[in-house]
């Protein structure tokens, strides 16, 4: 049940490995730190518990290549976002710094880094994991649980005064939220919060899993996850522009060359061209759909639980109706997208106590 | 109003008031309840001669205190001490941040009333070596005064507010800074200067304030650091009850 301190006979080269690469389900591990006691979730540590992700799943359905290269999925993005950036700096800056400005050069770089931080901020860091077995009842894995705790509890909700989005006044009649105990985590979880299969835990106010970045996003890491989908879309962007700019400024600088021969000159600036314009659809659809989430008010699960035979004023109407919306675009964005991020509950340096529930898997027959 | 000992008032599983058939629009049907407790029939009666035999009971006892997950199992704190948790209230600004009921246990709207409108915890039964009463009302009562508790749980109420309140200016305004540099200040120690983490440490101060007020007074409760529960419960720990 609770993981022993064992102090660990591993030669410097093997603890070196450890602290690089972290599985806190590898028997035999030293506890001394809160992620190295973390077994109950998916998450593989590195650099001494600072950074996470998911671990691959075997029990899933996919091909065997795809399963074992989903952890790499963020580097695989960031590999696919640095090499417009030296393909630009290498080809494009130097054109652009003396023939328009050194400040576009400047702009797309800061574009460009918060495309990248954005990235592996939101993709390895702390999504809002919340902790196990607050709310855990007498000899849980002995009797079960109670039966109250089985089914979701509706409380009253915020009353809000004004009317629907068509404008009418109409009190909100039954404003209510709806609790569920989490049979995993064992706590009732907040509304906007939810578990989440593929790293087993339960996420503040989570938005959805993310397979590119291979972490869930929620509470802690949405700004993150919002700076890296703007920081892609304002770089694709403005390399196409400023690449255009350089082709066209080329083509009438030396109009009697042929398109094959321009290649060699502008060839990078076509590729740069191309390739912005591929790399700008999917962020770009995901940016302008998030936009339309925030200013409604829902999350990206709420979207997916609205019942699809619904027509689009009804949709709407009950968006409007629910009790977390603000009735309000520019504040329900506010409350979506400037969440703030809060202190880490589950702290994954500190000091692991000997014997603490939050990191201890209850399950109807055993505390593994 | 149901008259029968059983359950007087409107709370059921589901939190749906029985009695709100009246034609009233403005009554909201649904109660606040505090969703931790749950109702026990199996229980032995706890008399003057001690225990009686554990058997199904017509009228149930309501677990209003829980076993204490911060203490590591079988040490003197977990089996001496119960946790009474306080559930969040999602009346204020609908879970936009944290908010704790103001209530006591037992003075909820949706609470296990005996009629009789007691305020006190009273063991009438006995489950596993953990004593309940038929109300739901805890063990917390006997330690702090309605009024004290709206204090202390108010005064945490603003500092959660202030922590997680998206719409707040100070939110905004760091939001912005933060964003334009990178996040960087939210990572180095200058994230003291950010509004959450700031208002977070704050309040962690204050629940060690009214920790070390609780010691001096002798008063054997202890409010369990928020931030460790992840702020799902108002959780205080005091000594497990016994008859």
């Amino acid at each position: 049940m609770a993981i022993p301190n064992k102090p660990s006979g591993q030669s410097w080269l093997s603890r070196i490995k450890t602290w690089l690469v972290t599985n806190p389900n590898n028997p035999g591990l030293e506890t001394k730190y809160n992620y190295q006691a973390f077994h109950s979730s998916r998450y593989l540590f590195f650099f001494g518990g600072r950074i996470r992700t998911v671990k691959r799943n075997p029990a899933q359905t996919v091909s065997i290549l795809l399963r074992n290269l989903k952890p790499l999925f963020p580097v695989g993005v960031g590999i696919l976002i640095v090499l417009p950036l030296v393909l630009f700096l290498v080809y494009e800056a130097k054109w652009l710094w003396h023939h328009i400005s050194g400040s576009v050069v400047i702009l797309f770089v800061y574009g460009w880094i918060h495309c990248f931080v954005g990235l592996l901020r939101a993709s390895y860091m702390d999504p809002g994991v919340l902790p196990r077995n607050i709310h855990i009842t007498d000899n849980a894995e002995r009797v079960g649980l109670p039966a109250e705790y089985n089914s979701s509890v509706t409380m009253p909700g915020y009353k809000r005064a004004h009317g629907d989005m068509t404008g009418s006044y109409k009190p909100q009649s039954e404003p209510e939220v709806q609790i569920k105990y989490c049979p995993t985590c064992k706590i009732w979880r907040p509304p906007r919060a939810s578990h989440c299969s593929y790293c087993n835990v339960c996420i503040m106010n989570m938005d959805h899993h993310c397979r590119w970045l291979n972490t869930c996003v929620g509470q802690r890491n949405k700004r993150f996850f919002l700076s890296f989908l703007f920081g892609t879309v304002t770089s694709c962007i403005w390399i196409i522009v400023l690449s255009f700019v350089h082709i066209f400024a080329y083509r009438r600088e030396h109009p009697d060359i042929s398109l094959a021969h321009s290649l060699r000159d502008v060839g990078a600036s076509l590729f740069l061209v191309i390739y912005c314009l591929l790399g700008v659809i999917f962020p770009g659809l995901l940016l302008f759909y998030h936009f339309m989430l925030g200013i409604t008010g829902i999350t990206t699960r709420e979207y997916y639980q609205i019942p699809r035979g619904m027509d689009s004023f009804e949709f709407l109407r009950n968006i409007w109706a629910s009790t977390f919306n603000t009735h309000s675009y520019w504040k329900n964005l506010m409350v979506q997208w400037c969440q703030p991020r809060g202190t880490s509950t589950v702290r994954m340096r500190d000091r692991y106590q000997q014997g603490d529930m939050r990191f201890e898997s209850v399950e109807f027959g055993a505390i593994i | 109003m149901d008259e029968s000992p059983d359950c007087v008032s409107g709370n059921n599983d589901s939190g749906i008031d029985k009695s709100a058939a009246a034609p009233d629009a403005d009554i909201q049907k649904t109660l606040f309840f505090n969703y931790h407790e749950y109702a026990l029939s199996l229980y032995q009666d706890v008399t003057a001669y001690g225990l009686g035999p554990l058997i199904e009971h017509q009228r149930r006892i309501i677990a209003t205190h829980f076993p204490n997950p911060y203490a590591a199992p079988n040490t003197a704190d977990a089996m001496d001490t119960r946790i009474v948790r306080i559930p969040r209230s999602y009346e204020v600004e609908a879970d936009r941040y944290p908010q704790f009921s103001t209530l006591l246990p037992g003075d909820e709207k949706g609470a296990y009333t005996d009629g009789e409108g007691t305020k006190e915890f009273k063991i009438v039964g006995c489950v596993e070596g953990q004593y309940y009463g038929y109300t739901s009302v805890s063990p917390l009562s006997r330690y702090l005064t309605a009024d004290e508790f709206l204090q202390l749980v108010e005064d945490i109420n603003k500092f959660l507010k202030q922590s997680f309140d998206p719409l707040s200016w100070k939110t905004f305004l760091w939001n912005i800074f933060d964003t334009a540099t990178f996040f960087v200040f939210s990572h180095l120690p200058t994230k003291l200067l950010s509004p959450d983490v700031n208002a977070t440490l704050r309040l962690e101060r204050y629940v060690e304030e009214q920790n070390e007020k609780f010691r001096q007074k002798h008063v054997p409760v202890k409010i369990i650091r928020p931030r460790k529960g992840g702020y799902l419960s108002l959780d205080f720990q005091i000594p497990k009850p016994t008859p």
